[in-house]
């Protein structure tokens, strides 16, 4: 017994002093593992791009949706500059081609110019030759009675340009200004101030055109016989001119989506053989070697969900453009299978099997981009088909090993080394489309990525068909949006 | 010498150059040990990978109490023993019959003159079940009855493999030691 305990000592202290050094794949392959390759995570780089292509969106909804265009936009049909120094305003109201409200915003954008820009005054020039301490007090004038007129100008009425004793001045003026439309009429009044629009119209009437109508509803009775004679025929034409602001129909409509489904692989990948590294060492003769790999890898049934927001609009009667932005999340698990034939130098022949199975979750945003042709159906359900690219774009990708039978070889742990960011997607489905009281789509379709999700050694990618449903719920529904009041 | 607790540390940050260096430390010892649970030297390398792979995941639960390398040791005897209980049909034969001292009087053990190395490869040659127990009994000191809990076997059946193991062992090395012999007087 005790020859026994000495053996059992004996072998642990032959075997406390025993150490083999490792090879440096080993640290590669435990470092591959520790620290994966996040380059592609790096996200943050296109959040500016998002972020244009989302303030876009959000304009171009503004910009089509008059129910939410702010009254301000007004501004928006105001002629360029160019067009008031082409074109005479009083011309143009004689002849009868812009409406009646561009009329006044000509006028208005003539004022706003002359009471902001004051070096396009002429009257500005002779301020300038004073001395400064004139200047400063002629500016405060100026300044005091500007706020005065813009004071008014606001509390005038469109209206007043219809009526007749404005239009006959504007009519019976000539060599009206371009920029200017009435300073014309006020250029041989003394006083500066007199140089702005409506006082320009009071000189005609003998009296402040303001004082007169103070209110925004002009009295049709306070016109004179001889400005109402003679401006009839103004009248009539101004009649068959004033178009009415012509309202822009609801083009594009809002909506949310949900979608979910399952992934199925189409194309298995398959790699192999490849040549592992001729320098794996033998431990028993530290004789170079040369193994051979055989790897295959499956990626299995996963599902898949988004959601996001989306905006529709149709064009023409059957046709309908659909463009959004959501996220979506895959999840689907890979089956790497890993068969290896290790021939050394010294003879000695080793094969082994390994099978890994990883699960992989991957965050996409998208942008999908749909056309939809309608089958069938005139009333409140009718059905589409629907075509379409929906622009997958990786936030984050993760792979998580579970169920390893086994290690799979240090120099190919670091297959699929890395994740695409751009992945376009095909989708083809139809579309059934209610538009009652609540309007909502129901779409099953499936969707086939044009690239693969991961990269690869080998360039085989495999594909995953999707089959989704996808639900629409839009937000506007059928409602009209109220007119604006003329 | 480095501070064990500050390459943890530093490892516990992710950072690699600690890692390396705790590896560096550890590897060549660990290495062996997985050695001595395979049956070849890729799968050697393919436990020590795992084996690290887990050290450094969970290193946090290393308290500073006892030494880091005791405890990469339990690791890594625990990842062989995982990979061999993938890999390996191990037969304990349940031989109850076999007396706990027979043919002990027949060890002899001229261990003094092989090369650790030689005494690896040998172990390494045992059948899976007698090399997994013999290598837990005889070098990392777990009683019977705790291998029976690892390995899901009973305490007799462990306390068996590792006779029949030591007996198998001590012949291959006295025969090992009678060839080594006839090599030198024929020289």
């Amino acid at each position: 017994m005790q020859e026994n305990n000495g053996f059992d000592i004996s072998i642990i202290e032959k075997m406390d002093g025993f150490t083999i050094e490792p090879s440096p794949a080993d640290w590669q392959a435990i470092y591959g593992r520790l620290h994966p390759n996040k380059k592609r995570r790096a996200f943050w780089w296109w959040l500016p791009l998002i972020g244009l292509l989302t303030a876009g969106s959000v304009w171009l909804i503004m910009e089509n949706n008059p129910g939410i265009t702010p009254p301000a936009d007004v501004s928006k049909n105001k002629p360029s500059r160019q067009q008031n120094t082409d074109a005479d305003p009083k011309a143009t109201v004689m002849a009868g081609s812009p409406a009646l409200h561009q009329t006044e915003i000509s006028a208005n954008e003539a004022v706003d110019k002359k009471a902001t820009i004051p070096t396009s005054i002429p009257e500005k020039k002779k301020i300038d030759k004073k001395s400064s301490s004139a200047s400063t007090k002629t500016r405060k004038a100026i300044t005091k009675q500007r706020r005065a007129y813009n004071i008014h100008q606001t509390s005038v009425n469109p209206e007043l340009i219809q009526d007749p004793a404005i239009h006959n001045s504007v009519a019976t003026t000539g060599n009206t200004k371009q920029q200017y439309p009435f300073s014309e009429v006020t250029k041989n009044d003394s006083s500066g101030l007199q140089q702005y629009p409506v006082s320009a119209v009071t000189k005609n009437d003998s009296s402040s055109l303001l004082q007169q109508y103070p209110s925004a509803v002009l009295p049709k009775n306070d016109s004179s016989a001889r400005q109402q004679d003679s401006s009839d025929s103004l009248k009539k034409s101004f009649a068959s001119t004033a178009i009415p602001v012509k309202k822009k129909e609801m083009k594009w409509k809002f909506s949310v989506y949900i979608a979910t489904g399952t992934n199925y692989p189409i194309d298995p990948l398959e790699i192999g053989p490849k040549a592992l590294s001729s320098n794996a060492p033998d431990y028993n003769s530290g004789a170079s070697g040369s193994s051979n790999t055989y790897k295959t890898l499956t990626d299995q049934q996963g599902w898949h969900t988004a959601a996001g927001v989306a905006v529709t609009k149709k064009l023409g009667k059957n046709w309908a453009y659909t463009t959004g932005l959501g996220i979506s999340s895959s999840r689907w698990s890979t089956t790497i299978e890993t068969y290896k034939d290790s021939i050394f130098n010294g003879g000695r022949f080793t094969n082994k099997l390994g099978v890994e199975s990883r699960q992989q979750k991957l965050w996409t945003a998208e942008i999908p981009l749909q056309f939809s042709n309608r089958i069938a159906g005139r009333k409140l359900g009718t059905l589409w088909w629907s075509i379409g690219l929906n622009n997958q774009f990786t936030l984050s990708s993760t792979q998580s090993s579970d169920s390893i039978i086994s290690t799979a070889m240090a120099d190919l742990r670091s297959l699929h080394p890395d994740t695409r960011f751009y992945q376009p997607q095909f989708r083809l489905g139809l579309l059934y489309d209610y538009s009652g009281k609540v309007h909502w789509q129901f779409q099953p379709m499936a969707q086939y990525g044009l690239t693969s999700v991961y990269k690869n050694v080998s360039g085989n990618n495999p594909h995953l068909l999707q089959l989704m449903l996808q639900f629409n719920l839009f937000l506007s529904g059928k409602k009209e949006p109220a007119r604006p009041k003329r | 010498m480095m501070n064990a607790r500050e390459v943890v540390a530093k490892c516990l940050k992710n950072q690699a150059a600690a890692q390396k260096q705790l590896y560096e430390a550890f590897a060549p010892q660990m290495l062996a040990i997985c050695y001595r649970y395979t049956k070849s030297s890729v799968e050697a390398s393919d436990v020590l990978q795992e084996g690290f792979v887990r050290v450094f995941k969970n290193l946090h639960q290393w308290k500073g109490e006892g030494e880091i390398g005791a405890w990469i040791r339990r690791i890594m005897v625990n990842t062989a023993l995982n990979w061999l209980r993938d890999h390996r049909q191990m037969a304990f034969l349940d031989d109850r019959n076999i007396p706990e001292t027979s043919d002990d009087k027949t060890v002899i053990t001229p261990l003094q003159n092989l090369e650790a190395r030689e005494l690896a490869d040998l172990i390494r040659k045992l059948p899976a079940g007698y090399q997994t127990v013999f290598n837990l009994h005889a070098i990392e000191g777990y009683t019977h009855a705790e291998i029976a809990l690892l390995l899901g076997i009973n305490e007799v059946t462990s306390r068996s493999q590792y006779l029949r193991a030591r007996k198998l062992l001590a012949s291959w090395i006295n025969a090992l030691w009678n060839q080594k012999e006839k090599h030198y007087a024929g020289k």
